[in-house]
């Protein structure tokens, strides 16, 4: 549940970009992986500095920092890669994309070497280690409940943006029809970074958590990660903002469920397998829409 | 002009700051912030040298003009069948041109399924892998001897592309794109996981034995073994003729394919699957011979580097390798075969050159590739060498939004 809180948080990115421009933005999950670089950064240099903050407000200050990070990146991604090749064929932005994602990877090697970062403990211990059991013998920790609460927060919030605010409704217009949008006064260009800087702080405060979680980040996390999100986007029907959120629960709780059954060894592999056999039956994912084909 | 680069300088080093720390995000921002001055160089040399290279150029063209392409095919071809022997004992530079030639051979397999037929595929790597170890599996349990083997690779990776595309008949797109990575992932965990079959993580030896050609390595033999009768061990030298003959016969192939009945079918696929399918192109028929035909070249592919490098390591099947495969695909011109070749030879010999002529940037070779990457796209995002057919089209519908 916690793992799928997350995948959902990184596959709204994949989703609101594919929703808008139609094209997946392969670079997302080494967002999500310079998210996880910033938070520990930043806390780190909390540890040094500032010790005598306290642990929760040096947390959320790390958090902050990360997604503003994480925006600039996810703007700035988007200006150099996919907007000179808006007008290109289909795959152009992809091979773009998987070239950014290797120049993001590899510039994070660079910079921060290829071994494991890992996290400050003092900050994530106290959440760690406080627990709870809750029914049927199932033990949560804070830190557990934090990451789902903090997940569910940024889904509510990113629901009010998208639904309540003008920026939202001008996204909502741009990714029925952008040429009728432009038309109407969308400013285009400006509806799609503003798509970037949100999927990519998304992406930013799942990176934070998942290394508060597992302790640890390495340059090559995103990879993975981004493979899972984009795994639950296309499971909930690719576009679709609340089937983003509900494939990436669904893809958690499945892949636990599968270790369970199965042994770790296949981990990676069943969400592949569940999308597949959820794909055969359902062609456009759980809550796709379902558009005939037009010639 | 130069105030916009400093903005962006400056944006650029405030961002890459928490990483990259103070010194070197100044660095950025000071090397970013001499872009435009740079450039001014890089126009002014230009501009003083275009009247010479203008002139060479216009020579080189009227000469290469002068010869019929075929004579050109020919010279080509000449070229690398006699070339490497002058490099013979250089296995360095055999081994990289070996390596080039499974890499085109590769991208030509998946043109057949992305720029032909349109399908977007993501997990190619897959059926490479299973073309090398069914042959690394058959030639050391069963002394399966190498043509058997290519026989046996393409077929089981032709056995697998055609399961593969058994889904993609429903799917669309980004759909599939998905689901054929998912496949690709799978099969790859599955090559991990079985140790008994595959060696999983340890990795699997291959053992090449040849029966025709008097090829045939040391062990098995007393005495040198003899190449067209020459005495020979089987070297590097003798699998970049293999690969040569195999890329030239695949040339034919696809070049033949693509103007038959089936390659039509492809392209209708390609353009408008409803409109295929209502003008009476059997699109089942078409999706699966896509599907197993781009798999039997992957397969033939991974059939020859295994015999090459006589171990296979899991780890090489990833999505890296397919999404460079697609790259070079996509790089070169979908659909094109000249194109499709030389965006091949271009990228693998990228990360070839930086290492060798820039060691000092050993770190930087993926990153430095990956900025090329899109650089590329940005300046030819229709491909280096785009199909003609798909070119003219391209330049209607511009001229049509226009």
């Amino acid at each position: 549940m916690t793992l799928g809180a997350v995948y959902a948080l990184v596959a709204l990115g994949y989703s609101m970009v594919y929703g808008i421009l139609g094209m997946i933005n392969f670079a997302h999950g080494e967002i999500y992986m310079l998210g996880a670089f910033h938070g520990i950064l930043a806390l780190a240099f909390a540890q040094h500095y500032l010790a005598n903050f306290s642990p929760v407000v040096c947390l959320l200050g790390a958090l902050v920092l990360a997604m503003l990070f994480c925006g600039g990146y996810g703007f700035t991604l988007e200006r150099i890669a996919y907007r000179p090749l808006r007008h290109a064929p289909v795959l152009s932005p992809l091979i773009s994309a998987i070239g950014m994602s290797f120049l993001l990877q590899n510039y994070v090697m660079v910079a921060q070497g290829s071994g494991i970062r890992g996290f400050p403990m003092e900050f994530g211990r106290r959440l760690t280690e406080t627990r709870f059991s809750a029914f049927a013998g199932a033990e949560f920790s804070l830190l557990e409940v934090f990451i789902l609460a903090t997940s569910l927060l940024c889904m509510a919030g990113l629901h009010l943006y998208i639904y309540r605010s003008k920026m939202g409704k001008a996204m909502r217009a741009t990714s029925q029809d952008r040429r009728m949008a432009s038309l109407l006064g969308v400013d285009v260009d400006r509806v799609i970074s503003a798509t970037f800087i949100a999927g990519s702080a998304l992406a930013a405060v799942a990176g934070v958590m998942v290394s508060m979680y597992v302790h640890a980040v390495k340059f090559n996390d995103g990879y993975i990660m981004g493979m899972k999100a984009f795994t639950a986007a296309v499971l909930g029907g690719i576009g679709n903002i609340p089937g983003a959120m509900l494939g990436g629960v669904l893809l958690g709780v499945v892949e636990n469920i599968g270790i369970w059954f199965l042994g770790a060894g296949y981990k990676d592999a069943y969400s592949f397998i569940v999308l597949l056999l959820v794909l055969i039956v359902l062609p456009r994912g759980i809550l796709g829409e379902q558009v005939s084909d037009k010639v | 002009m130069s105030r916009r680069f400093f903005l962006t300088a400056a944006w650029l080093g405030a961002l890459t700051w928490p990483v990259l720390g103070t010194a070197a995000a100044l660095k950025l921002a000071l090397v970013v912030s001499l872009i435009p001055a740079a450039l001014g160089c890089w126009n002014a040399l230009r501009r003083a040298a275009v009247v010479p290279c203008r002139g060479l150029w216009a020579a080189l063209e009227a000469a290469s003009g002068r010869i019929p392409p075929r004579f050109q095919i020919w010279g080509l071809a000449a070229f690398l069948c006699v070339a490497p022997l002058f490099l013979r004992h250089q296995t360095k530079y055999i081994n990289l041109a070996t390596d080039t030639l499974i890499m085109v051979l590769l991208a030509l397999g998946l043109n057949i399924v992305l720029g032909m037929a349109g399908l977007f595929m993501l997990g190619y790597a897959a059926f490479y892998a299973i073309g090398a170890y069914a042959f690394a599996i058959l030639s050391l349990k069963f002394q399966v001897p190498f043509w058997g083997g290519l026989v046996a690779g393409a077929a089981a990776a032709a056995l697998v592309g055609f399961v593969v595309g058994l889904p993609s008949l429903r799917l669309r797109g980004d759909y599939l794109a998905i689901v054929t990575l998912g496949l690709g992932e799978t099969i790859r965990y599955i090559i991990k996981n079985e140790e008994w079959l595959t060696g999983g993580t340890f990795g699997c030896p291959s053992r090449p034995v040849f029966i025709s050609f008097g090829l045939e390595p040391y062990s098995r033999k007393i005495g040198s073994p003899r190449f067209f009768g020459w005495p020979a061990a089987v070297e590097s030298i003798h699998y970049y003729f293999l690969a040569l003959a195999m890329v030239a016969l695949s040339v034919v192939a696809m070049q033949r394919l693509s103007n038959s009945r089936i390659g039509r079918a492809w392209v209708a696929l390609r353009e408008d699957e409803t409109a295929a399918q209502a003008a009476g192109v059997p699109t089942v028929w078409a999706k699966l011979s896509a599907f197993t035909l781009s798999a039997v070249w992957a397969g033939m592919a991974g059939v020859l580097y295994a015999a090459k490098q006589k171990f296979l390591a899991p780890e090489i099947f990833d999505f890296n390798l397919s999404a460079l495969v697609l790259s070079m695909v996509v790089l070169g011109g979908m659909g094109s075969i000249p194109g499709v070749v030389l965006g091949a030879v271009v990228l693998q010999m990228i990360p070839w050159f930086l290492r060798d002529f820039f060691p000092e940037f050993q770190n930087y070779r993926l990153l430095i590739y990956g900025g090329l990457m899109v650089l590329m796209m940005i300046w030819r995002p229709q491909g280096l060498w785009p199909n003609t057919r798909r070119k003219i089209e391209l330049q209607e519908e511009t001229d049509a939004v226009a």
